[in-house]
């Protein structure tokens, strides 16, 4: 597959990740731009990787939590019109509060952030999170309980306790 | 409390933020160095930092200046409006069916709506129609939409009138304001009026507050104006509220220009007379689209529509709050 075949068939999608991650159009152009420039001049190794995608979407990442021009801070508003959640009983109360979510969203840590995205839109496992992140399934944990609190966002269940001696800290 | 669900459906929301491939493409084709980190950000950094936290105020439509002595008369207060750019989405919408929201949560909605497109140039245009023939257009930019008090501020309207229904409409007057905003409730501004005042249309004279500009000439003045966008008029923050306390009823949900849309009619108890007076509110955006509202008592046949649109502050949007002063045309010697 070359470059050119994998973005043609992926860059809509590793785009979308970008957006949610960021949660900033113009961030998440120059975060992808960012990457796949790199990515381009070394496509050859990352090719003959297992997921060459995911490998993508580890540096985007990264990239979006080295960062370092967010000088502002885009708070999202009325974004959330399209929504696939639980139909609320009333929609001008439902987005009042995703409006509200958006805000606290884009408040967050970046590294609290991308835990969330990763586990909550991307759908990996903590493990796979840890390894995106290069920490500790612990420290994963943690940052995702520290941001689940902050927003306020109840669980449905108890997180698996983590034995210790894999559990990390920051 | 929220639920994990909430946030993934937030999370999946946020999709639509998602920047063209294309663009990234080209950019990344054209190689290496070619486009800087933040090189594309649309907004001035003051747009930027002023997005946030602002209260929401709607500028009122015809007497937003005060060239609207010229369709004196009239006083038809129209307000209209259009989702900003890019609203709405791919899934099916379910803000664009199902229940009504109650008249608190859809005040409350807008305001939220309103704060969020702050820092977008507010475009109004607004048509009256005698016995269904357009008699005067009002067009407005307001940049910021919502300014807070001490920020810098820009408005234009241009007025396209006629003396009566049987002689076309001409291009009349066209006036800016460049002020700094005051403080809330304010009737006056401090700043700079630029008019120019068009030749050939039966008129006197144009002027904003106290400036006098004779047909055929332009002319500049500073001092202190009437606030362009007095929160005493019909505003957002108003409607919003006028909605909150059943000044308006939610009547059913439409499609409006091809939004979803819900509509409203004002009731007895609201400041609009003669009844009836509607306004469409985008279902999605919670934006006002489009306002109609009769004329006072003793003018039936008037008929007032605004549309209204939140335009992202690009250099061509921003480019509309310039005046155009016709070739020819010399400085009044008024100012």
């Amino acid at each position: 597959m070359t470059f050119e075949e994998f973005a043609a068939a992926r860059l809509p999608a590793v785009l979308k990740f970008a957006a949610v991650l960021t949660g900033d159009r113009d961030l998440a152009e120059d975060v992808v731009q960012e990457v796949l420039l790199r990515a381009n001049g070394r496509w050859q190794a990352i090719v003959c990787l297992d997921r060459p995608e995911a490998y993508i979407r580890k540096m985007i990442v990264n990239e979006y939590l080295s960062w370092r021009r967010r000088s502002w801070r885009l708070v999202l508003s009325g974004a959330g019109t399209d929504l696939h959640g639980r139909p609320a009983p009333d929609p001008a109360a439902g987005f009042i509060e995703r409006d509200a979510l958006f805000a606290e969203l884009a408040k967050l840590p970046l590294r609290q952030r991308a835990v969330l995205v990763l586990r909550y839109y991307e759908g990996l496992s903590d493990l796979e999170i840890a390894e995106v992140l290069g920490c500790r399934p612990g420290t994963v944990r943690s940052y995702a309980c520290r941001a689940l609190a902050a927003l306020r966002v109840e669980l449905a269940m108890p997180p698996v306790p983590v034995p210790a001696t894999i559990k990390g800290g920051r | 409390m929220r639920t994990e669900d909430d946030l993934r459906a937030a999370l999946v929301a946020l999709e639509r933020h998602a920047p063209s491939a294309d663009t990234v493409l080209r950019a990344v084709r054209d190689g290496a160095g070619q486009r800087r980190p933040g090189a594309g950000r649309r907004w001035p950094g003051w747009v930027r930092a002023a997005r946030p936290a602002r209260s929401p105020r709607w500028p009122h439509l015809v007497t937003g200046l005060a060239t609207a002595a010229a369709v004196a008369g009239l006083v038809v207060a129209l307000l209209a409006g259009g989702a900003s750019p890019g609203a709405g989405g791919q899934r099916p919408d379910p803000a664009a069916s199902g229940a009504l929201p109650s008249a608190a949560s859809l005040g409350k909605a807008m305001l939220t709506a309103f704060s969020a497109a702050t820092g977008d140039v507010l475009y109004t245009k607004t048509t009256t129609t005698k016995k269904g023939v357009a008699v005067g257009i009002g067009q407005d930019w307001y940049w910021p939409a919502q300014p807070v008090p001490g920020q810098p501020a820009r408005t234009r309207e241009v007025l396209t009138l006629s003396s009566s229904p049987a002689r076309p409409l001409k291009l009349t007057e066209d006036t800016s304001i460049t002020y700094t905003a005051p403080p809330a409730g304010a009737e006056k501004v401090s700043g700079h009026v630029t008019v120019v005042c068009y030749a050939g249309t039966g008129q006197t004279g144009c002027g904003y507050g106290p400036t006098e500009t004779p047909p055929g000439t332009w002319s500049q003045h500073s001092g202190r104006f009437l606030n362009p966008v007095s929160d005493t008029n019909v505003s957002p923050s108003n409607i919003a509220r006028q909605i909150a306390k059943g000044q308006w009823r939610i009547t059913r949900r439409t499609q409006l220009a091809g939004q979803p849309v819900i509509e409203l009619t004002a009731t007895k108890t609201s400041q609009y007379a003669p009844l009836p007076a509607l306004l469409w509110v985008n279902a999605r955006t919670y934006l006002p689209i489009r306002m109609t509202t009769r004329s006072e008592v003793g003018q039936p046949d008037w008929v007032g529509r605004s549309d209204y649109r939140y335009l992202k502050p690009t250099a061509a949007a921003l480019a509309q709050l310039q005046v155009h002063i016709p070739a020819g045309y010399p400085r009044s010697a008024n100012g």
